[in-house]
């Protein structure tokens, strides 16, 4: 009941928002807000709560010709949890954040928002693969009118490539879950976990549905070579959208290969790893260096994004359990640090209407708060020491580093230098150096744009000291789902739990 | 399938025929402004009136006397016919008055195409097939050259009555064939005398079925639909893709099921319900191969040209054309039959067509609304920004839009989900793969469609008021849109196997 | 429980007050109140210094540590890795000075910096550091030291870059902050490998460390490869934050910064963190010798380096900087042979005798109107009679005068070294040993060039610059006086050569000897060792004693000839041929190396293999796709006739298929 009001909660704020309030702005940002923020209070006993809220069930309907019945089914666990989390947290921030660039068509911008909030949060709630897909894929569309509707000059096309390029990657995940309808009669994520259904299927078969389902989440991270649509579309997007894409979207990429990949298929998990983890060492690498080379700085941003998600990818692919409770954290932290940064140079491009390295110079002196904040936010994004983000690459690198795999980690390090390389050069470029004259008039951050971003900042320090409860909660829950993975990557033998319901299905 | 009464079986057509004639009637007597003042509500409320009138005889299953049927899917595809009408009034009422049209013939005119499209759905017998099909395309021809003045217009209304008369003639031909092999006009007619007529059948079978191909605008036979579609006004063209394609289905899909059923070697004893499961035997596999790969190949194609077709189109309502084509193709393989010999339904089929019904008459009279005098302006330049200018509009029209690309989480995702997945569990699921890379690529011109609605920068936008009775139809619609994504299954017959065992 | 907390919360708070500060009045003209600023920023260092005594006075005798203070769970490693706070000898020895010649510093920044805009920021930041500092030292596992590791280096980065109107200082920031990383990558990777060395469940706790590599199961571990690796890559670590080959380029560099950083951060505390770190895991190193051998190699080298260096150096801060790099090597030759507790030993004086000149240089620098080169100097003897008195003291012990301090620390490293085993054949210690008496020569030529260049030759300094030039007020002078003192009476607490004199042997003792017990086994496992350790020890520590006595004089001596008329040019030139190829070589190394070919390689990604390749296919789709659909889409633009033939043969061909089977039969 309360995980249904937990998502129902967005869609009934978006048709609030829709009615509520005309085209006047300042009101729609308070309402949206107030919305917003009870959404998130609603949201808090998923990690307070000591008991996990009961699990919703309904049959919702049938598939013709197969035994299966798509349930809708929602669930919660400590990965769940912190997700919705970010998420909900997020959301109040973005619709701060776009107040200046938004303006009067406040009401539209929350609407969409709000609505991609509740699908996001049913993606996570979801443990049926029909629904997941529903929310999965719906979730784009808010975010494409959000582009279209307050996006930059080339908004259409970004829009079109991000929206094309994510849908055609999930078409295949799409087909994978009418084929393991078709044969093993269910859609229930749970059903299939639990009795090891998949294993019954042919090799052939099993590569073909791991390929599939990888696929679409490896688009979502992304995960290099199939992050052509990001950099345009972190560039064209309006601030608070941006926001919500690159610190709680992206997630989902992460989150579905956690919550889906490992578990459902373990053994191909494990004998396709290094493939991924290579992946995501390019990804980290090239990420880092393509932000290096980056001029505008959204862009910038996104390649560091890039890079900092196959960090993530490498740790899940590896199955250790100190790397899967890093990836949980570092999910959250990245959230936190990237949406920090996103703000600040939205903040700046509704000042200047532009957001090039070079278009400013020695803003330290000018903006002093704003530079504050943006050299904690990148400080945080490279992982500083108390920051929640070295928690999380830390427990990364630890758990990666294996000695026969010694090079995974070593090559992974390697990306802590090169983001204070590449984050440092812009700090420099825009916050130090001579005043410039063509900047005289440039205001300070307002006390909106403080209240915005120093939460942030806040939370980054707190989990940086006590990332406790997200690696006790989202970690365990991460580590266990990758543990069936993690017992065949190190070639230990099968639990006999596991073989009885096996067996038990053969049988049925 | 038990014999009902005449009464509440034809309550609704009939509610739907009498709102025309009054519309007919009174137009007369009305002055300019208040033809599009009043006509519109008074069809609307016989509509409203049909409709309810539907929804309360929606549980129960019959036939009158072999002629006309009434069951779940056909409750269901009438309503959608009716809904679409009360979109397609709701349009061109909005339309219409801001043209300051001369005239309300356009709201008799598509109150009877409803009447012809609900025959459609209802027929169980060629002759009543054909008046409802005639009915409602003479109806719609007319409809299509409502805007005598434009010269496009004319060419369209033309085009499409000249190749409507041609296959019109194939159809009736078929029929003649068909009641010559089996001595009846009833559909799923047994042979009369074994093996000898069944060319006969055969032949009449495969022309019905291109008489109504034609009419669905499936590759080859879609040659009309770019004209037509552009011809005519926005919201007629949302109307009549909307309620055309709805009967043509309906007529198809029944022909289909009862060709199943007789060359299994099981002609049903009583009409087939639209929902009914029919079963394949291995006979049936045998002789409808041929059959059955016209239909896929067709759907293909209807496929691959549609959506390619429709990539670079700037005008709305050529896309929309193209895209109806496509979507003709989608619903095509839902004529798939299964490999191994076990049931064949077309539940699927008729969900997706409710939803396909209903967003595209949304679609178009949403965007009919935001056009411009005449919708000059429904290409891509000049609906531009028009979302910005009425956020209404644009939102309705972005959930109509999403829904036909089959985006989640609308109904049109669920339809093309049924319909995809009853074809992999046909074991055709390299077909679904193809189709759904398709979809992607339909996705790509709706979507391009949308994303010009919401971010264009136009100084001049045109207010177009919104008016109530377009205004709660569009909202109602958009709302039934995305609700009935809880119902998927609301179609299926409740017991397959009845039907079934009635066929035996 | 003690309150350790306060140690580095004090000055934290300090930060926090003072940047809010300095923020909240940004807009404002002049600042925040200097008086409350300063009082702050000085009263928490001090503060934590008293702590601190408090501390040590309760290991004063009894408990040679007080108990681990462990506040919070912080990363779920192991057990659980808690967030704790460890206070041994080790810590109290590095906390007294680093709090204590801390808080002079900021004494003396309250001088220097007092008519600087960014006052409030400055001391912010020294506070700041003050604390990573504090952390570094106090943690209890190597992640909390690695917070404050990588604290110092955020501080370091800020303070270096303080003046960030201009480029030149940022680029010297960055560049520190990103070698730094270099070397924290080693740290992390260190970490990893002692983890994994010390298999399930095992937490980074240095009493864990310890205890495990003193064991057996521990030392069974010697020289394999996981633990050559872990110390291997700490050691790294250690070049990075104490400035030895290769990772040394960044310190010169960051002279950048105003003196006091210099003194404080890159002479006595921060770059000695890495001697901390080898001594604080002492029993690991000892446990790969290879690796040992290795640091001594390297700290030879960068003395060496950092000594001709800083001959040729005409900036006063970069002669002081080059002779820290020097300094720093001579301690991690100790460290090499096995000697921490000498190696901390030369930390501690040099951290008092550094202080103070560089402190004194800057007096110098600012009683000249931020003059910094030595050609503009000269016979500032009676101008800054305090200044002068005080690095007198300096020189006097860097150089290893008799009973200075550093002659006390340089000699017993001498000595260790001598005195150390022959590895792998080599007698690797008496090699290095002279190598290290000729760099005590050089050292005493190039600082005795300095003094006579500053003080003793007749003067070079602008008339309107000596007019104005004076004695730093008493905040500056006072703290570098104290100072000074300290670099004399620092070394009354060791002399090798009298066995009496070495309380700060004694005091070092607990955390030490363990590690410095196995080397001496590995020593009397060799033949010359054990015949050259035990018999006249005295007698080498008084040989070498006057060895490097007779060093320093001629050192001295040397440089009188030369120097004392003053340089043959007056007016200040960059540097050119040998002295600019020496100082800048590495840099253009690494410039070539490393920095070119990857600007070049993110280039090459970024720009070819992303925006051209994978975005080009992207489009490319997209015009295909497009392309079909017009191609078809202008097949259908046609005439009705061509429609209506169209579909009727499609009908005709659909007809056909469909009867074939049906005809041949009737056929």
């Amino acid at each position: 009941m309360y995980l249904t009001a937990l998502l129902a909660a967005p869609f009934a704020a978006a048709l609030l928002a829709c009615f509520g309030s005309g085209r006047d702005g300042a009101a729609a940002t308070r309402l949206a807000l107030v919305l917003a923020l009870a959404i998130a209070a609603l949201g808090v006993p998923l990690v307070t709560c000591l008991t996990a809220p009961g699990a919703v069930e309904h049959a919702w309907f049938s598939l013709a010709g197969t035994g299966a019945v798509v349930q809708f089914s929602l669930a919660s666990d400590g990965l769940t949890a912190w997700l919705i989390q970010l998420v909900t947290f997020l959301v109040p921030v973005g619709l701060l954040a776009s107040r200046d660039q938004v303006g009067e068509r406040m009401r539209e911008f929350a609407v969409a928002v709000l609505v991609m909030e509740g699908l996001m949060i049913g993606a996570l709630l979801s443990r049926d693969l029909v629904l997941f897909y529903l929310c999965f894929e719906g979730m784009l569309i808010p975010m494409v009118v959000l582009m279209a509707l307050f996006g930059g000059t080339d908004r259409r096309g970004a829009a079109l490539q991000f929206f094309l390029y994510t849908m055609l990657g999930s078409v295949g995940l799409l087909v994978a879950i009418w084929y393991i309808a078709q044969t093993l009669q269910t859609t229930s994520l749970t059903e299939l976990m639990d009795s090891r259904m998949l294993a019954t299927l042919s090799s052939g078969e099993q590569v073909a549905l791991f390929a599939a389902f990888a696929l679409a989440f490896a688009v979502k991270v992304p995960l290099a070579p199939f992050h052509g649509w990001q950099a345009r579309a972190y560039a064209e997007c309006p601030t608070g959208a941006v926001v919500l894409l690159s610190g709680a979207m992206a997630k989902l990429g992460t989150y579905g290969l956690i919550r889906f990949v490992l578990p459902l298929f373990p053994e191909l998990s494990a004998e396709y790893a290094n493939l991924f983890i290579i992946l995501g060492l390019v990804s980290v690498i090239a990420g880092a260096l393509m932000a290096w080379a980056a001029t505008d700085v959204k862009r910038l941003i996104a390649f560091s994004s890039l890079s900092h998600l196959g960090l993530v990818v490498v740790g899940i692919f590896t199955f250790s359990d100190l790397a899967l409770k890093g990836a949980a954290v570092q999910m959250v932290a990245h959230g936190i640090s990237v949406a920090a940064l996103f703000v600040l140079v939205g903040a700046l491009e509704s000042r200047a209407l532009k957001r090039g390295i070079d278009d400013f110079g020695g803003l330290a002196g000018r903006a002093p708060i704003l530079a504050t904040l943006f050299i904690g936010a990148a400080l945080a994004s490279a992982a500083l020491p108390g920051t929640a983000n070295f928690a999380g690459e830390f427990l990364l690198l630890m758990g990666v580093f294996q000695p026969r795999q010694w090079w995974i980690a070593a090559i992974a390090g390697l990306s802590t230098i090169l983001t204070a390389v590449y984050l440092l050069r812009l700090v420099q470029r825009w916050f130090y150096g001579p005043r410039r004259a063509d900047l005289a008039v440039l205001p300070d951050l307002g006390v909106r744009e403080v209240v915005t971003v120093a939460p942030l900042l806040a939370l980054s320090l707190f989990f940086g000291f006590y990332p406790k409860p997200i690696s006790d909660q989202a970690g365990t829950v991460a580590s266990r789902l990758g543990a069936e993975a993690r017992r065949v990557a190190s070639g230990a033998p099968a639990p006999v739990a596991v073989v009885e319901t096996k067996d038990a299905h053969a049988a049925r | 399938m038990p014999p009902v009464d005449l009464f509440p079986l034809l309550t609704p057509f009939a509610l739907v025929c009498i709102g025309a004639l009054l519309c007919l009637g009174f137009e007369a007597f009305l002055g300019r402004a208040a033809k599009h003042a009043v006509l519109p509500w008074l069809g609307a409320i016989l509509l409203v009136a049909a409709g309810i009138a539907q929804v309360m005889q929606l549980g129960t299953d019959g036939h009158l006397h072999g002629v006309l049927a009434s069951d779940t899917a056909r409750g269901w595809l009438s309503l959608t016919i009716i809904a679409a009408a009360l979109i397609g009034l709701g349009g061109l009422q909005q339309s219409l008055a801001r043209d300051d049209y001369p005239g309300g013939e356009p709201y008799a005119l598509t109150l009877f195409a409803t009447a012809g499209a609900v025959l459609m759905v209802l027929a169980v017998d060629t002759i009543a097939l054909f008046l409802g099909l005639e009915l409602a395309s003479l109806s719609v021809y007319a409809l299509v050259g409502l805007r005598r003045g434009r010269r496009e217009s004319n060419e369209a209304l033309f085009k499409y009555f000249a190749m409507g008369a041609i296959f019109s003639a194939i159809f009736l031909y078929g029929a003649a064939l068909a009641y010559g092999a089996t001595g009846t006009t009833h559909f799923g007619g047994a042979l009369v005398d074994g093996e000898a007529r069944k060319p006969l059948l055969w032949l009449g079978q495969a022309l019905m079925t291109i008489g109504l191909l034609f009419k669905v605008g499936a590759v080859p036979f879609h040659f009309w639909s770019p004209d037509a579609y552009t011809g005519a006004p926005s919201a007629v063209t949302g109307f009549m893709g909307a309620v055309i394609k709805v009967g043509g289905f309906a007529a198809l899909g029944a022909l289909w099921l009862n060709a199943v059923a007789v060359f299994s070697g099981q002609p049903p004893a009583a009409p087939l319900a639209l929902n009914a499961a029919v079963a394949v035997t291995a006979l049936g596999q045998t002789t409808l191969e041929r059959f059955h790969l016209i239909f896929l190949v067709l759907a293909l194609l209807s496929i691959v040209l549609g959506n390619f077709s429709a990539l670079r189109q700037t005008s709305a309502r050529r896309l929309i054309a193209y895209s109806s084509v496509a979507h003709a193709g989608y619903m095509l393989l839902a004529f798939a039959l299964p490999q191994d010999s076990s049931q064949f339904q077309l539940t699927s089929l008729w969900y997706y067509l409710v939803g396909y019904g209903i967003c595209t008459a949304g679609a178009l009279a949403a965007l009919a609304a935001i056009s411009g005098k005449e919708d000059v302006s429904d290409d891509l330049n000049g609906l531009s920004g028009q979302g910005r200018a009425h956020p209404f509009f644009g939102l309705v029209a972005t959930v109509f839009l999403v829904s036909i690309a089959g985006i989640p989480p609308t109904v049109g995702f669920l339809g093309k989900f049924l319909v995809f997945q009853d074809l992999v569990q046909k074991g055709k699921w390299t077909i679904a793969l193809f189709a759904m890379i398709m979809a992607v690529v339909g996705a790509a011109y709706y979507l391009r469609l949308v994303i010009t609605l919401w971010s264009g920068t136009r100084s001049d936008e045109r207010r177009a008021p919104v008016r109530a009775l377009s205004g709660w139809t569009l909202a109602l619609a958009a709302l039934a849109a995305i609700a009935l994504i809880a119902v998927p299954n609301a179609l299926a017959a409740r017991t397959p196997a009845t039907s079934v065992a009635a066929s035996k | 429980m003690y309150p350790l907390w306060l140690i580095p919360v004090l000055p934290l708070v300090g930060f926090i007050v003072n940047g809010l500060l300095s923020l909240g009045s940004a807009g404002s003209k002049r600042g925040p109140s200097r008086g409350f600023v300063a009082a702050l920023a000085v009263a928490m260092p001090l503060l934590a210094f008293l702590v601190t005594i408090g501390a040590t006075a309760h290991i004063w005798n009894g408990p040679t540590t007080l108990p681990i203070q462990t506040y919070w769970e912080w990363l779920p490693i192991g057990k659980g890795l808690g967030f704790g706070l460890q206070f041994d000898r080790l810590t109290a020895l590095m906390l007294l000075f680093i709090t204590g010649i801390g808080t002079l510093i900021h004494l003396y920044s309250v001088g220097y910096m007092r008519e600087d805009r960014g006052f409030a920021r400055f001391m912010a930041y020294l506070n700041l550091f003050m604390a990573s500092m504090i952390i570094l030292v106090l943690g209890d596992s190597l992640p909390v030291t690695f917070l404050g590791w990588e604290g110092v280096g955020l501080c370091s980065y800020l303070l270096i870059g303080f003046w960030h109107q201009d480029h030149a200082n940022n680029d010297a920031a960055r560049k520190a902050f990103v070698i730094n990383r270099i070397g924290d990558l080693g740290f992390l990777l260190g970490a990893f490998c002692l983890y994994l060395a010390m298999g399930k469940d095992a937490s980074l706790r240095y009493v864990d460390i310890a205890d495990f590599f003193q064991g057996d199961a521990g030392k069974a571990l010697a020289s394999t490869p996981l633990i050559v690796a872990a110390c291997a890559l700490l050691f790294l670590g250690c070049t990075g934050k104490s400035a030895q080959l290769p990772l040394l380029t960044w310190l010169p560099d960051a002279m950048a910064g105003p003196t006091p950083v210099s003194a404080l951060i890159h002479a006595a505390t921060m770059v000695t963190s890495g001697v901390y770190l080898a001594a604080r895991l002492s029993d690991v190193f000892v446990l790969a010798p290879a690796v040992m051998t290795a640091i001594t190699l390297i700290g030879c080298a960068t003395a060496v380096y950092g000594a001709i260096a800083g001959l040729v150096q005409w900036d006063i801060k970069k002669v002081l900087a080059y002779s820290t790099v020097s300094q720093l090597g001579f301690m991690f030759m100790a460290v090499g042979v096995g000697a921490f507790d000498v190696a901390l030993y030369h930390v501690f004086t040099h951290a008092f005798f550094k202080a103070t000149l560089f402190l004194g240089a800057g007096s110098v620098i600012h009683a000249l109107h931020h003059e910094q080169d030595l050609r503009r100097m000269g016979g500032l003897t009676k101008v800054l009679p305090l200044t002068y008195s005080s690095m007198v003291f300096g020189w006097f012990a860097i150089i290893g005068m008799p009973l200075g301090s550093g002659f006390m620390s340089k000699d017993l490293i001498l000595e260790r070294l001598w005195a150390a085993p022959d590895m792998f054949g080599v007698q690797v210690g008496k090699l290095v040993c002279v190598v290290a008496l000729i760099t005590a020569l050089l050292t005493a030529i190039y600082m005795s060039r300095l003094m006579y260049y500053v003080f003793w030759s007749p003067s070079r300094v602008p008339a309107e610059v000596k007019a104005h030039a004076h004695e730093a007020p008493f905040v500056m002078s006072a703290p570098v006086l104290l100072l000074s003192f300290g670099s004399m009476v620092a070394g009354a607490m060791w002399f090798g050569a009298v066995p009496q004199i070495n309380a700060f042997e004694l005091w070092l003792r607990p955390v030490v000897e363990h590690a410095q017990g196995a080397t001496a086994l590995v020593a009397s496992a060799d033949p010359h060792a054990a015949a050259a350790e035990p018999h006249d020890h005295s007698a080498l520590a008084w040989a070498i004693a006057g060895c490097s006595i007779a060093v320093a004089f001629f050192g001295w001596l040397i440089a009188h000839l030369l120097f004392r008329r003053g340089p043959k040019e007056s007016e200040p030139r960059p540097l050119s041929g040998f002295a600019a190829a020496w100082t800048s070589g590495l840099d253009r190394i690494y410039d070539l190396v490393i920095a070119k070919p990857l600007a070049a390689l993110a280039w090459i990604v970024a720009r070819v293999i992303d925006q051209a390749l994978l975005t080009g296919v992207l489009r490319g789709i997209g015009e295909v796709s497009g392309f079909l659909g017009e191609g078809y889409v202008a097949l259908q633009r046609s005439r009705l006739r061509i429609s209506v033939t169209l579909s009727l043969l499609g009908a005709v061909v659909v007809v056909a298929y469909l009867l074939m089977p049906v005809l041949s039969k009737a056929a």
